[in-house]
């Protein structure tokens, strides 16, 4: 039997409450390997028996079948993670199309926009008959004082000179 | 989260920010009349024509003219402010030039400028690789006191691309007779 009295002290240390004889028992049992020592009794009373072939592959399956669990907790949540993508981006399209429906003006504030776009030509209409009148003005008379002038001169003093010699 | 998540997602919010800022940018072709309201008070005639007016507008105007909507469907805003300048041509002078200076320097281009006795027309284009972004118009015309008139400044913005050409068109097909200059 092992020395297990520095075990148990290390044991108690660690926790504050104090060690029930119950706990000594079982502290006893867990921590001796003579086989003999050990009770053939379980906790509740019930024998303690090996075990059978097979049971201890159909263990190990359970906690495979639990790391399974995980992953497919993790899928799980993932999936919840782009189906909220896919709602929120459904809400802000319905949204949209209903901010785009409320947008659209009524036959009164069309007919407003068309006066209002109406008056807006008049206006640049003006101002173009304006411009346009202006530029053919000054191109004539730039045209007229580059082209005409000159040859005007030309006939014109040769019979002025005239005169003055009869 | 793996990292491939992350970036999805992240490639998703720019993407979507990107979008935001296509959608609610300003477009080149647009300037902004808002600080005249400052030396001019309430503007006599206020026009503001968004993409969504234009747009039905133009759709209006399909059945009556296919090409006047056409013209109209070119054209993304129009805005028009037209003050008093209660005889105070100086003043609107100086209005246009502050206007001239600021879009000057978003490299908007003279295209006329007109100097009669009682009036003054400036016009400027903005292009981007030859195509139109916009226009601006700016008259003044001073007060006519035989005929009991007062004088008006006029600022016009059209985004979009517009042929001078074509406005007597468009006129016409609104059938709408107002005489707004003296």
């Amino acid at each position: 039997m092992k020395d297990i009295g520095k075990q148990r002290q290390q044991l108690q240390g660690k926790h504050k409450e104090p060690i029930t004889q119950h706990d000594h028992d079982f502290l006893n049992r867990i921590l001796n390997d003579d086989k003999q020592d050990i009770d053939c009794f379980g906790d509740e009373g019930f024998p303690l028996v090996d075990l059978p072939p097979g049971l201890s592959e159909k263990l190990y399956a359970i906690s495979d079948s639990e790391n399974k669990d995980t992953s497919e907790k993790r899928n799980i949540r993932g999936n919840r993670f782009w189906h909220a993508i896919a709602s929120l981006a459904a809400v802000v399209i319905i949204g949209l199309f209903f901010i785009e429906q409320s947008q659209q003006p009524t036959e009164q504030e069309i007919q407003r926009a068309k006066q209002e776009l109406a008056i807006a030509f008049a206006y640049l209409n003006a101002v173009n008959k304006t411009t346009n009148a202006k530029v053919k003005q000054t191109l004539n008379a730039r045209l007229q004082q580059v082209s005409v002038s000159p040859v005007l001169n030309v006939v014109v003093r040769p019979k002025s000179e005239e005169k003055k010699k009869l | 989260m793996n990292i491939l998540t992350k970036n999805i997602i992240a490639s998703m919010c720019y993407l979507t920010l990107l979008l935001c800022q296509t959608t609610f940018a300003q477009s080149k072709g647009y300037v902004s009349f808002d600080d005249l309201a400052s030396s001019y008070g309430e503007p006599k005639v206020e026009i503001n024509l968004n993409a969504l007016m234009m747009g039905f507008v133009s759709t209006l105007a399909k059945n009556e003219d296919p090409e006047v909507s056409q013209l109209l469907s070119q054209l993304e805003s129009i805005q028009v402010r037209v003050y008093n300048t209660q005889g105070n041509s100086k003043k609107a002078l100086q209005s246009i030039d502050k206007v001239t200076k600021k879009i000057r320097k978003e490299k908007w281009e003279p295209i006329v400028s007109v100097n009669e006795e009682h009036e003054r027309v400036r016009v400027f284009a903005k292009y981007t690789e030859k195509k139109m972004d916009g226009l601006v118009v700016m008259v003044v015309s001073d007060d006519e006191k035989d005929k009991g008139e007062s004088g008006e400044v006029v600022f016009i913005n059209i985004v979009g691309e517009i042929d001078p050409a074509n406005i007597q068109k468009v006129t016409n097909s609104l059938n709408i007779d107002v005489e707004p200059l003296q």
